[in-house]
């Protein structure tokens, strides 16, 4: 037997334990080392299980096309050169925009960073979940509920396919359930998806209601106590909340009132691309209707540490917002994440135009790194150390298994090499412990915010009448945008290229068989993707893995007035047989 | 040492395929775990039973299959020439034909973590906890609920879901 480290999975929030182990045959980790992945069994929070893309991770660590060197548009260079380029060009209007898979040190750093090299500032950009930390940091719920509290729930609620976006807090959820027989499982989703198979009710909203539902069912049930949210349920009325999102209002009540009457209620929220509709609204009001019924609020992020990066930024203007007011951004320094896989609405070219130079950090090669001027080789989540927020508020250490491999460096190096020797001192746990330490907002002011927020979610115009939903759907073999794991050999051979999901009665009356291509489009754009059908579908919705930058160009860009992040819902569109198939 | 077998509660499987990627990851990108849909609705794995009577070393022309003591069937890859007659003789459909190189797939429980005292990759992986590796005597005791083995659903009550 070789040697034995162990890592944390760098693919989801849940943050699951896993060893790597050096082959048979070789006696240290090294360039010669058959590497192969173990299960941590005594892992606290997974037990040793992993998902599919997890078990790509080991993938990551002597991938081919792992950028091992500095590029200078597109020619290997050398660190000093880089060092040079940066330091003569990094300034006032020039941004750095961190990625979510970035230790807490990483972050911090980034911004002592800017500070000393004088740019223009650190964004964060979380398509998925902006809108949600900006609302938890409003009510300062910095730690949810863990694992075992999820275990020992009696009722829980899902609001989206959190099995397929992170399929090991399955388990949990799934304990919890057959524990014992009273428990309860419900689902509310605009599809039928894996969870409703299990669950003991599914409230099927339509598309991108969920957070109007959560709120009608927190109404339900909001007495009197707190006191200070009267205003705010004033404002809301069941009837109103039933009609947007055509459910029975008798169907919200009871299921408030049996999550009301649990003895450890759960909700947890999990989003992707949008698919529930505006994720701060689900935020806000899945942690209310947690909070009044007596119970607990899980959200789960999209990405590994996409909360702790947030919140070591502080609440600054998004990634979003400086997006839009590009006209002052000169440069963008973009740090460990594909930037333009991440965006609805095809952006790309716009936001290239305006820039005098791009420049970006990332593990394998992307549609970012081959438009930057400077594409720079970062560790991948195994490669590094550092400190990691966890769901329930903790901090949690990670080690490097391996070092990265050429010259590529952890982000958090390549910021205290560019500043200089001794200049960025790395920040001690107290120091980050203190910095994604959250209080709650004064009640008054919570209040203000979620009227408006709520006000401005119930004035959206509704969307131009096209016949189809596009709901975004999870593939558990792919992350996020996609840049990552669409290069790793699992998510190739089982979900490499763009689809789209619709009913049987869909695909009959549009002439389109299984395989065929469809061209979808809507007001943001067109596509073309591979049919498949799903049965579970209803047959104005149309679904599909939303780890794809062609069905994310389908979405509009939208930045919400109250929470200044990306807003993404559903959409309507058009579908149509493709000429000459 | 008792014998073993991955069993399948249909209580806890989610269909997503974390132990086919496992199987995949270890066994050089080949896949020895199928899958099969349920009325579109459920997606489950199919295990080889690793059945007493084999149809697959029966079929096998070059005796490159065999059945050991220990109720496994292997493979000795110097001796399979991928011809797939063991993926046709299979009564089970759990074998798939893709082929590496010249090998057929074949599970046979993950020996090579079995021998160091841990679970095959399918069960050490399953994220919901609907894999497990039971000996047989638990297999075949009482009655445990609904448990699949391999491809056959041993169904002693009515399914709990609703």
């Amino acid at each position: 037997m070789g040697e034995m480290r162990r890592g944390i999975c760098p693919f989801c929030c849940l943050q699951d334990g896993l060893r790597v182990e050096g082959g048979e045959f070789a006696l240290i980790f090294g360039e010669n080392s058959l590497l192969h992945l173990n299960y941590e069994s005594g892992d606290k929070i997974n037990e040793g299980s992993l998902c599919s893309r997890g078990n790509s991770v080991i993938d990551l660590l002597d991938h081919p096309q792992r950028l091992v060197a500095p590029l200078l548009q597109a020619k290997q260079a050398d660190w000093k050169k880089v060092k040079r380029v940066i330091a003569s060009k990094l300034g006032e209007g020039t941004y750095i925009f961190l990625g979510p898979n970035l230790t807490l040190e990483e972050a911090w750093l980034a911004k002592e960073f800017s500070r000393s090299m004088g740019s223009g500032g650190v964004v964060h950009l979380a398509p998925e979940d902006g809108e949600a930390f900006r609302v938890l940091r409003w009510l300062g719920l910095i730690g949810g509920p863990g694992m075992e509290e999820v275990e020992g729930s009696d009722f829980i609620l899902l609001v989206g396919d959190a099995f397929m976006e992170h399929p090991v807090i399955s388990q949990r959820v799934l304990r919890a359930k057959y524990r014992e027989r009273k428990n309860r499982l419900f689902v509310l989703d605009s599809v039928r998806t894996k969870p409703t198979w299990f669950a003991d009710h599914h409230l099927q909203p339509k598309p991108g209601t969920e957070g109007f539902v959560l709120a009608g069912l927190a109404k339900a049930i909001y007495r009197s106590k707190p006191s200070y949210l009267a205003p705010l349920f004033k404002e809301i009325e069941l009837e109103g909340v039933a009609e947007i999102a055509g459910l029975d209002k008798g169907e919200i009540e009871e299921v408030a009132s049996q999550l009301a009457s649990a003895r450890q209620g759960m909700v947890i929220l999990s989003n992707l691309w949008g698919r529930v509709g505006p994720v701060g609204l689900a935020a806000l009001f899945g942690s209310l209707l947690a909070s009044i019924s007596g119970g607990r609020f899980l959200h789960l992020p999209v990405y590994q540490n996409g909360f702790g990066t947030w919140l070591i930024l502080g609440e600054g203007p998004s990634g979003a917002q400086l997006l839009d007011e590009l006209g002052k951004v000169k440069g963008l320094f973009v740090i460990g994440f594909d930037l333009f896989s991440s965006l609805p609405g095809g952006t790309e070219d716009g936001i290239l135009k305006k820039l005098d130079f791009l420049w970006a950090t990332a593990v394998l090669p992307n549609r970012t790194t081959e438009r930057a001027e400077l594409a720079l080789p970062a560790a991948s989540g195994l490669e590094k150390g550092g400190n990691l927020l966890y769901l329930d508020g903790a901090l949690r250490r990670m080690e490097p298994v391996l070092p990265p491999p050429g010259v590529a460096k952890a982000e958090g190096e390549i910021f205290q090499d560019i500043a200089g020797e001794g200049k960025l001192p790395p920040p001690n746990e107290d120091k980050l412990r203190e910095a994604v330490k959250g209080e709650p907002l004064p009640e008054r002011e919570i209040v203000q915010r979620a009227q408006a927020l709520w006000e401005e979610e119930l004035s959206k115009a509704p969307q131009e009448n096209l016949p189809f939903w596009l709901i975004p759907s999870a593939h558990p073999a792919h992350l996020g945008d996609g840049s990552i794991t669409g290069h790793l050999g699992w998510a190739r051979k089982i979900c490499a290229e763009p689809s789209i999901e619709l009913s049987p009665l869909a695909a009959e009356k549009l002439k389109l068989e299984a395989g065929a291509k469809a061209v979808v489009s809507s007001p943001a754009g067109k596509e073309t993707f591979t049919v498949t059908i799903n049965e579970r579908l209803k047959e104005d919705q149309a679904t599909g893995p939303a780890h794809f930058p062609q069905l994310r160009r389908l979405f509009p860009w939208e930045v919400g007035r109250t929470l200044g992040e990306l807003s993404l819902r559903p959409q309507r569109v058009r579908i149509t047989k493709a000429k000459g198939d | 040492m008792e014998e073993k077998r991955v069993i399948l509660d249909l209580n806890y499987c989610i269909g997503c395929q974390s132990c086919a990627a496992a199987c995949w990851q270890g066994h050089h990108q080949q896949s020895r775990l199928s899958h099969g849909e349920v009325s579109g609705l459920a997606f489950l794995p199919l295990n080889c039973r690793q059945c007493e009577e084999p149809a697959c070393v029966n079929a096998c022309p070059t005796d490159a299959l065999e059945k050991g003591e220990d109720g496994i069937v292997r493979r000795r890859a110097l001796l399979c020439v991928g011809c797939r007659s063991c993926v046709y003789a299979c009564p089970f459909g759990v074998m798939e034909g893709e082929l590496i190189q010249h090998l057929t797939p074949n599970c046979d429980l993950c020996q090579d973590r079995v021998s160091r005292g841990e679970e095959p990759r399918c069960v050490a992986t399953c994220v919901s906890g609907a894999l497990r590796f039971v000996s047989l005597s638990e297999v075949y005791g009482e009655d445990k609920g609904d448990l699949q083995v391999g491809a056959r659903v041993i169904s002693r009550s009515l399914l709990k879901r609703s």
